[in-house]
C-alpha cells in the first residue's frame, strides 16, 4: 500500500519523461522492425534511405533494389503496424473506462468480429479483394458500430463497476457474427486463404493509400478520444455521479464510441483480427501512471504499437521465410493475459 | 435563492414527490427526514437536476435548472451521494480535482487557484493526509469523507447530502457537521437527507418532513419535531429526553 503512494508521487515528477521514453521507444522499434526481414537491411543503410526519401532526394549510394524494399514495402508495412497497434491500444484503454471493465478490449466485446463481418460483406459486395480496399474501412465500421451498440444495449443494465454480462453479451456477439462471415467466405468461395489471412491478422502487402486510410483515422480517432479523455475519467463513476459532477455524459459517450469504433474498424480492415493488445497494454500501462485518461489513452496508444511491432517481428521471423498471421502471436500472448485477469477481477468483486 | 414550484416527479408509474413546494435562502441548512421511500432522496436528486420533473419548476436565483447545461450546475450545485465507490488507479487528490473539471474546457489544464481549493477541500474533509493515497485503497468511511471534499471543491452555492453521514464513525460524523455549520455560515444553502432525527435536530435551521412524497412539515427543528407528529409519521412508539443545553429533545425508540 505504501508502495503504491511512493509510487504515485514519484511519478508526478517524471511525467515529461514518461511519454519522451515511450515515444524514442516507439521510433527504435519502427527502425528495428524496418531492418528485420527476409534480408536484413543494415541500420545504417536504412536511415539514410529513409532521410532522403523523407526529403524527396535521389539515394545514391545505396542499390535500387534495397530502396525500392524499404520505402514500398517494409515502411508501409511498419508504419500499417504502427497505426494498427495504437488503434487497438487507444481503443482498449478507451472502452475499459467506458464500460468500467478492465476486462473490455475490441477483440473481447465482439467489435472486432462486428468489423471482421463488415469487411468480409463488403468483399462479397464488392467483388474484387482489391477493388474492395475502399468498401472494408466502411463496411468494418459498420460492422463494429453495430455490435458496440449492441453490446453496449445489453450490458447497461448492471452498473456495477466490474460486470461480466458486458463480456457475454461479446463473447455471445462475437461468435454470430464470426459464424455469418465463415458463412460468407464459403459462399463467395474464392480467394479463401487470402481472406482467412486476413481474418487472422496481417499485413504482408500494403499500398500507401490504405496507409494514409490508416494514418488519417487514427488521428481522427485519438483526436476524438483526448477531446473525452479527461470527463471519461468521471464516467468511471456511476453515470448519475458524472452529471452531479457536470460531464455532458451523452456527448463524452458519443465521441468515445465512435472514436474507439473507427479505430478499430480501420485496424481490422487493413490489418485483419487481432485479439488481446487493447487488453494487456492498456492494464500494464495503468500499473505505472494510474487511470488518468489524459495519460493512459496516449501512452496505451504508444505501447499498443510498440507491442504490435514486436509480434510483427516475431510473425516474420519466427518461420522465415514463411510468415505465420501476428494474430496468433498476440493471442498467445493475450490469452493467458485476459485468464489471469478474470481471476483477479472476480476475487476483487 | 432557490425556489422549489409545485413539483411532481415519478419513476414509471410510482409517485415519489406529489406537489412538493419549497423556498430556501443562502446560509440555510435544511434537512430532509421521512420514512424509507418518502422522497428524501428525490428531492436531492430533482434540486441536482437529474431527475426529470413532470409538472412543477425549480430555480436557482431565477434561472431554472433543468435549463442549465451539466457543467453551469455543477458550478453552483453539489451532491454528496449515498455510496461511492472509488475506480481503479485514481489518488485521492486526483478524485477531489474532478470537481474542477466543468470548470474548465477540455483543453485547459487546472490552475494554481484550482490547486488551492483542492487543498482546502481535502483538509476541510479530513483527508488532506491521504492526499496521494490510491483513493480505492481507503476504508467506506474515509471514501465518503473523499466524495464530500470533492463537493466542496467544486464550491457550489448549494451543497446536496444524501444520506451522507450515515457511514462515518462518531469522530467524524462530528467534523463533517462542523464542516456544513462553516460552510453555512459562508452562505452555503446546505440541503440534506437523513434518518438520524436527533444528528438533524442538533445542526439544521429548519426540518422538512416528507411522507409519501408529500411534504408534512416544513419548519424550525423545536416546531417540528413533537412526539406526537414523529410517532404518527414513523408509526412508531418514542421515548424523549428532554436536554438542557439544547431546544429539542431527544427521541429514542420505545421498545
Amino acid at each position: 500500500m505504501h508502495y503504491a503512494v511512493s509510487q504515485m508521487n514519484r511519478l508526478r515528477h517524471w511525467r515529461g519523461t514518461v511519454y519522451l521514453f515511450a515515444f524514442v521507444l516507439c521510433i527504435s522499434c519502427m527502425l528495428v522492425a524496418i531492418v528485420v526481414g527476409s534480408v536484413a537491411i543494415p541500420l545504417a543503410t536504412v536511415t539514410t534511405v529513409l532521410w532522403h526519401w523523407l526529403r524527396h532526394l535521389p539515394v545514391t549510394s545505396v542499390p535500387d533494389n534495397m530502396v525500392t524494399i524499404i520505402t514500398t514495402i517494409r515502411l508501409p508495412r511498419v508504419v500499417m503496424v504502427t497505426c494498427a497497434g495504437a488503434a487497438l491500444g487507444g481503443a482498449g484503454a478507451a472502452y475499459q473506462g467506458l464500460f468500467r471493465n478492465p476486462l473490455a478490449d475490441p477483440y473481447v466485446i465482439g467489435v472486432a468480429s462486428g468489423a471482421g463481418l463488415g469487411a468480409i460483406s463488403a468483399v462479397a459486395l464488392g467483388g474484387t479483394l482489391a477493388f474492395a480496399w475502399y468498401f472494408m474501412p466502411l463496411g468494418a465500421f459498420s460492422g463494429a458500430l453495430v455490435v458496440v451498440g449492441l453490446v453496449y444495449l445489453l450490458a447497461r443494465g448492471n452498473d456495477q463497476y466490474t460486470n461480466n454480462d458486458l463480456i457475454l453479451a461479446g463473447v455471445a456477439l462475437a461468435a454470430l457474427a464470426n459464424a455469418l462471415t465463415t458463412y460468407i467466405m464459403l459462399h463467395i468461395g474464392r480467394q479463401l486463404s487470402q481472406l482467412l489471412g486476413f481474418l487472422l491478422g496481417s499485413a504482408s502487402i500494403v499500398g500507401w493509400d490504405a496507409v494514409a486510410l490508416m494514418v488519417v483515422s487514427v488521428v481522427i480517432g485519438m483526436t476524438m478520444l483526448m477531446i473525452a479523455a479527461r470527463d471519461l475519467n468521471v464516467l468511471l463513476f456511476p453515470e448519475e455521479q458524472a452529471r452531479f459532477l457536470g460531464i455532458n455524459v451523452t456527448r463524452i459517450r458519443a465521441l468515445v464510441v465512435i472514436g474507439a469504433t473507427l479505430m478499430t474498424a480501420t485496424a481490422v480492415a487493413f490489418h485483419g483480427l487481432i485479439g488481446f493488445v487493447g487488453i494487456i497494454v492498456p492494464h500494464s500501462v495503468r500499473l505505472f501512471v494510474g487511470g488518468d485518461h489524459r495519460r493512459l489513452i496516449p501512452l496505451s496508444a504508444c505501447y499498443g504499437a510498440i507491442f504490435l511491432l514486436l509480434a510483427d517481428m516475431v510473425a516474420r521471423t519466427i518461420q522465415s521465410p514463411q510468415e505465420i498471421p501476428v494474430g496468433i502471436i498476440t493471442a498467445c500472448c493475450g490469452a493467458p493475459f485476459f485468464l489471469w485477469q478474470l481471476r483477479t477481477t472476480k476475487k476483487a468483486t | 435563492m432557490i425556489d422549489i414550484k409545485n413539483i411532481v416527479c415519478k419513476y414509471q408509474q410510482h409517485t415519489a414527490l406529489a406537489d412538493v413546494s419549497l423556498v430556501a435562502q443562502a446560509g440555510e441548512t435544511i434537512v430532509c427526514i421521512g420514512p424509507n421511500g418518502a422522497g428524501k432522496s428525490t428531492l436531492i436528486r430533482a434540486i441536482a437536476g437529474t431527475v426529470p420533473l413532470r409538472q412543477g419548476s425549480i430555480t436557482l436565483d431565477g434561472s431554472d435548472i433543468t435549463q442549465m447545461t451539466p457543467a453551469i450546475r455543477a458550478q453552483q450545485i453539489a451532491v454528496v451521494p449515498q455510496t461511492v465507490v472509488m475506480p481503479v488507479g485514481f489518488s485521492v487528490r486526483e478524485v477531489v480535482a474532478m470537481a474542477r473539471y466543468a470548470f474548465h474546457p477540455w483543453y485547459q489544464r487546472h490552475t494554481g487557484h484550482d490547486d488551492q481549493i483542492i487543498d482546502y477541500a481535502m483538509t476541510q474533509a479530513g483527508v488532506v493526509q491521504f492526499a496521494d493515497f490510491p483513493a480505492n485503497q481507503l476504508s467506506g468511511g474515509e471514501q465518503q469523507r473523499v466524495a464530500f471534499a470533492r463537493a466542496i471543491a467544486q464550491q457550489p452555492k448549494v451543497l446536496l447530502l444524501d444520506e451522507t453521514t450515515a457511514h462515518l464513525d462518531l469522530h467524524h460524523q462530528h467534523a463533517i457537521i462542523n464542516c456544513i455549520k462553516a460552510l453555512a455560515q459562508c452562505g452555503v444553502l446546505v440541503i440534506a437527507a437523513m434518518h438520524d432525527i436527533n444528528l438533524a435536530a442538533s445542526f439544521a435551521t429548519r426540518i422538512c418532513v416528507l411522507q409519501q412524497g408529500h411534504l408534512l412539515a416544513d419548519g424550525a427543528p423545536a416546531t417540528v419535531l413533537t412526539q406526537s407528529f414523529l410517532e404518527q409519521v414513523y408509526q412508531t412508539p418514542l421515548k424523549v429526553v428532554s436536554q438542557s443545553d439544547h431546544p429539542t429533545p431527544l427521541f429514542l425508540i420505545q421498545h
